[in-house]
């Protein structure tokens, strides 16, 4: 019965149209999808590296949510074209993976010349870069608008076994991930991307009919003519002016090397007469400055190699970092993410032997070249360095100092870089390493100073917020706070400073011409390093004091400790000013560059996206008035399941990152474990009737799942971390596989519900659901940098609840009140 | 007869070249209008107050120092480029940073990034003499054609790596950076004479930096951060 309403509420094309949809298309078509899948993710991961060298990660975060709308659109069109054509809905399927195969290949050549030139950090105060913004996102948009629209036309023509189909799509997209991150260890990028033409082709291939007629034979054949040209022309993307890489390729005399490819980022090193190592220098130094071999990783400053021979090697020993070894004897330190090796040197310098926590793999190869043999330094590949506060420890073995990496941005602004999480500069991990230490032990944190003030009183807040969570009363009185000419450096001990590392500060400060802010000398001596209205002395000492509630309150900018739930060293910007800098930034009132933008760039960037899907959800509803009734199913279920799974995505990542240490590792087992089990979840959903009070129950499980992982592996976090690490993973990838297994039905049997009762409504949910993946990808971000990742489970929860509300709405209007669709 | 013509020619010409004369310092003059809205609107207004540097300001010929195609642009309130991937700088930062080292007639100041050659010409309105070094060759011999053609005697360019200063000059009364640099170098703190204060933009080069003063004064030397501003960093291998 609610087939015949549709149908005549349909045009004719749009009627011939359904009609196709009952000569099923082949079996093997489950192949192209799992394939295509496998393109399309390898080629959004491969892209992401691609862009993150060339230009940067908030470039490859900006370009790629907007070319992922492309999953959203293909639905939208797909709608439009059958109810406006009488095109048989497998037609298309050949045509479109063609087309993915073709804009693919032809993608590194064709956005080369609006990248050439663009600077994500300028949007907010140049509009001309807004135009190569879009235009990037359009050319990125394409192959995955033409990937997806085959996704969606056989979802739609197949809806009746969606369950292997939708299975098919996540295990290959489980695959594509796992190739892609596989290859990014043998290869750059440039050379894996054009190759994600081929595995396209190889999708229309493994699509076209048995035996091939002549006119796909052509067309395989014409692709593959188009195909060829764009993989000889693609190339390396073009490197951005405003990465230290370029600033040191343009030097003269410059040495250049490109040590390894590797999926955390690309290791060059490059040396130069020009290219010296000085950094906070005293101002009282003439010795020499060493111009070593700069170390960058994805073209961006990570650190410097002097080997520990080098009569200049030990130059960090004339900046504020010289700080905690006149404290009293350091005999063993640990060292986490160091980059390069001079503040290494410095400990062995000092007499240490020396651990170091770095993250980066080929990095830590490189470290430990330099080093050589026989100077006691332990180097740690690839852990990361939160992890070093969780696996059990010797009283032996505990370090009297524990250097953390600098933070904040040598005079520069913070940019998209605000939405970063960092596991390591909060208030948990401070205390944990406070916990790790040997009595009398210090911690060191550095950061580079800005202007307007905002890193320094940050990191001032989170050293003594750690030490209260500690029970300490008067954290001041286990702080020393320098400061040099750019830099602040803070050390945190784990007994109060005693009146002789007290004299011996006030000592080394004068040596070397720094300030000592805290503690503070009587007489109050001037200070030697000042900014304009420069606070920073009346700033530590509101923080220390009993006038830090007030001082949070009344400060300009966001500059509390961050904790684990806001991981967001780097954001500053209160929620409410948000609005207020847009307006500045963008009429010239103010440089926004110069100050913070971070969130203001997010909620910009959704504002779009917002537009952007509100345009394809709704665009094809006004084109097509009268053919679709009843839509709120489709839209509330499908949004809900969409966003919903982004939001636990992201949230899930949050909390195993804090659970294994590593937030790649984190983000590699959470989504492979995820994928697999909804894979394996939508597989088994063919086995269920489709009925909506079914769904909800699903939905509804689903959402309870999530929620209780994400309660228990908070309440349960102090014994997990206890976990000997194969425990820990091999556990959490078990738990991880349960709610994902339940989550990959929802959509299979929400298709083959719509299959049932409105089939002309399929490529619509297809649109609705890629629409909110690519929203709630960006808005959980906001929601994690303005109500924590506790919120975001609130939400994410709430998602699937809306999604299951919306299958319980439909039983009551279809099953229960006889209402027809 | 052949006489009459030559004295004729002469006369016509002494007489084309006195007519002309008044028309080309009215060229050259013509943008002495802009000059002074530039330093009233654009240095005045953001509180540069030595009367001086604001004289000096008037008197340079900015668009002297600038390539021919940006000419037109030359007092308007931004950097423009000289080529080799440089610019000039903005002429409130130019104006700033002169007025922070508190120029006197007497002084001997160095200059590190000649660039187009304008600061210096800005500086040898005010000092006795103007030393400046270069890191790209090609902008070295510009900036003393300019500096020539501008007819400020006072000044020598040097081509080299301004981070070693100009030891043989030094000391110097104040020092002037005009080109970003993550660090400050010991060879320039060392050629500052006591008394002496140096303006130097400090970041990362592809970041805004901090434009820092600092004074010395026997063994105890200062910094203190003014604004963040932007300096492009030099790149030898741009083309123009």
């Amino acid at each position: 019965m609610a087939e015949e309403v549709d149908r005549t509420a349909m045009p004719a094309p749009a009627a011939a149209a359904v009609a196709g949809l009952e000569q099923p298309l082949a079996g093997r078509q489950t192949l192209a999808i799992g394939l295509i899948s496998f393109v399309l993710l390898g080629l959004q991961l491969t892209l992401m590296r691609s862009i993150a060298y060339a230009h940067g990660h908030h470039l490859a975060y900006v370009v790629i949510s907007l070319g992922l709308l492309g999953f959203g659109a293909s639905g939208s069109v797909f709608f439009v074209l059958r109810a406006r054509t009488a095109i048989p809905p497998q037609w298309l399927l050949l045509p479109a993976l063609l087309c993915c195969g073709v804009t693919s290949a032809w993608l590194v050549p064709l956005v080369t010349l609006p990248m050439a030139g663009f600077t994500v950090d300028l949007l907010g105060t140049d509009s001309g870069q807004w135009l190569r913004l879009m235009l990037l996102g359009l050319q990125l948009f394409l192959p995955f608008f033409f990937g997806a629209l085959a996704i969606a036309v056989v979802f739609t023509a197949e809806s009746h076994r969606i369950g292997p189909l939708y299975g098919a799509n996540l295990l290959g997209s489980a695959a594509g991930a796992a190739g892609a991150l596989a290859l990014l260890h043998l290869t750059l990028p440039e050379n894996i991307l054009p190759w994600f033409a081929v595995g396209a082709w190889c999708a229309a291939f493994a699509a076209s009919s048995r035996p091939m007629p002549a006119g796909e034979r052509r067309l395989l054949a014409l692709a593959a003519v188009v195909i060829l040209p764009g993989l000889w022309f693609s190339g390396a993307l073009p490197l951005s002016s405003y990465k230290d890489v370029s600033y040191a390729l343009r030097l003269p005399d410059v040495e250049h090397r490109l040590l390894a490819s590797h999926p955390f980022g690309r290791v060059e090193t490059a040396t130069s007469a020009a290219l010296r190592h000085a950094p906070d220098l005293s101002l009282h130094y003439r010795g020499p400055v060493p111009a070593p071999p700069v170390v960058f990783v994805d073209g961006q400053t990570a650190g410097y190699l002097l080997s520990p021979e080098d009569p200049a090697g030990v130059i960090l020993a004339h900046t504020p970092r010289a700080l905690p070894y006149v404290l009293g004897e350091v005999r063993r330190v640990w060292i986490l993410a160091p980059g390069g090796t001079p503040a290494i040197n410095l400990a062995l310098a000092r007499g240490a032997t020396v651990v170091v926590a770095e993250p980066h793999p080929s990095l830590a190869r490189l470290l430990e070249q330099t080093l050589g043999e026989g100077h006691g330094v332990e180097v740690r590949a690839g852990v990361a360095p939160r992890s070093l506060f969780m696996a059990p420890l010797p009283a032996a073995d505990r370090p009297q100092l524990i250097i953390f990496p600098t933070r904040g941005f040598f005079g520069g602004p913070v940019g998209l870089q605000a939405v970063a999480e960092d596991f390591l500069f909060t208030v948990e991990a401070v205390v944990a390493a406070l916990s790790r230490l040997a009595p009398g032990g210090q911690l060191l944190l550095t950061v580079w100073l800005d202007e307007p003030l905002r890193h320094g009183p940050r990191l001032v807040d989170l050293a003594a917020s750690a030490l209260r969570t500690r029970g300490v009363a008067t954290p001041g009185g286990h702080l020393a706070v320098v400061r040099g000419w750019g830099s602040l450096a803070i050390t945190v001990g784990v007994e109060p400073l005693s009146p002789g590392q007290i004299a011996a500060t006030q000592q080394f400060v004068r040596d070397a011409g720094f300030d000592l802010l805290w503690p503070v000398a009587s007489g109050n001596p001037p200070r030697l390093h000042s900014g304009e209205g420069d606070l920073l002395d009346r700033i530590v000492a509101s923080l220390l004091g009993a006038g830090r509630q007030d001082f949070l309150f009344r400060y300009r900018f966001a500059v509390a400790a961050p904790v684990d739930d806001r991981p967001f060293f780097n954001q500053f910007q209160r929620p409410g000013e948000v609005f207020a800098d847009l307006v500045a930034g963008t009429t010239g009132a103010t440089s926004l560059s110069l100050s913070e933008q971070g969130l203001t760039m997010v909620i910009a960037i959704l504002l779009l996206l917002v537009l952007a899907s509100v345009l394809l959800i709704f665009g094809p509803l006004l084109l097509l008035p009268g053919i679709v009734r009843e839509r709120s199913f489709t839209l509330l279920y499908f949004a809900g399941i969409g966003a919903g799974f982004m939001f636990v995505e992201i949230a899930l990542i949050q909390r195993f990152t804090l659970l294994w240490g590593s937030p790649l590792y984190s983000a590699a087992g959470v989504i492979s474990a995820l994928l697999v089990g909804m894979g394996a979840g939508s597989l088994c959903s063919q086995r269920f009737v489709p009925r909506p009070l079914r769904l909800a129950a699903v939905t509804a499980l689903a959402a309870g799942l999530q929620v209780i992982l994400l309660l228990a592996t908070g309440i349960l976090s102090r014994q997990w971390l206890e976990l000997p690490t194969t425990a820990s993973v091999s556990i959490g990838l078990i738990v991880l596989a349960v709610p994902a297994f339940v989550m990959g039905m929802p959509f299979p049997l929400g298709i083959r519900l719509l299959a049932e009762r409105a089939p002309l409504q399929i490529p619509w949910a297809c649109a609705v659901n890629g629409c909110l993946s690519v929203l709630g990808a960006t808005a959980a971000g906001l929601v994690a940098l303005t109500a924590g990742f506790s919120g975001l489970v609130l939400f994410a929860g709430g998602a699937y609840l809306a999604a299951a509300l919306a299958a319980v709405v439909a039983y009551r209007r279809w099953d229960a009140g006889g209402a027809q669709l | 007869m052949t006489k009459a013509v030559s004295v004729l020619c002469c006369l016509t010409l002494l007489m084309t070249v006195l007519a002309a004369a008044p028309a080309v310092n009215a060229v050259q003059d013509n943008r002495e209008e802009e000059r002074t809205r530039m330093v009233a609107e654009q240095i005045e207004a953001r509180g540069v107050s030595d009367p001086e540097v604001l004289r000096a300001l008037r008197a340079v010929r900015r668009h002297l120092f600038v390539p021919a195609k940006v000419e037109p642009y030359a007092y308007t309130d931004r950097p423009l480029p000289i080529g080799y991937g440089q610019t000039i700088s903005q002429p409130y930062i130019v104006a700033l940073m002169t007025e922070i080292v508190r120029p006197a007639p007497h002084h001997r100041v160095l200059e590190i990034g000649s660039g187009s050659g304008y600061q210096a010409a800005v500086l040898a309105e005010l000092v006795a003499h103007v030393f400046t070094v270069e890191i790209v060759p090609e902008l070295a011999e510009w900036a003393g054609q300019r500096l020539d053609q501008a007819g400020y005697r006072n000044t020598s360019v040097r081509h080299g790596d301004g981070f070693y200063g100009w030891a043989e000059q030094a000391p110097f009364d104040a020092i002037v950076v005009t080109a970003a640099t993550p660090h400050i170098p010991p060879p320039l703190l060392e050629q500052l004479q006591d008394g002496g204060r140096m303006i130097i933009p400090v970041g990362s080069p592809f970041r805004t930096q901090q434009l820092v003063l600092i004074e010395k004064d026997g063994e105890r030397i200062t910094s203190r951060n003014i604004l963040p501003v932007q300096f492009v960093p030099f790149t030898r291998t741009q083309s123009p």
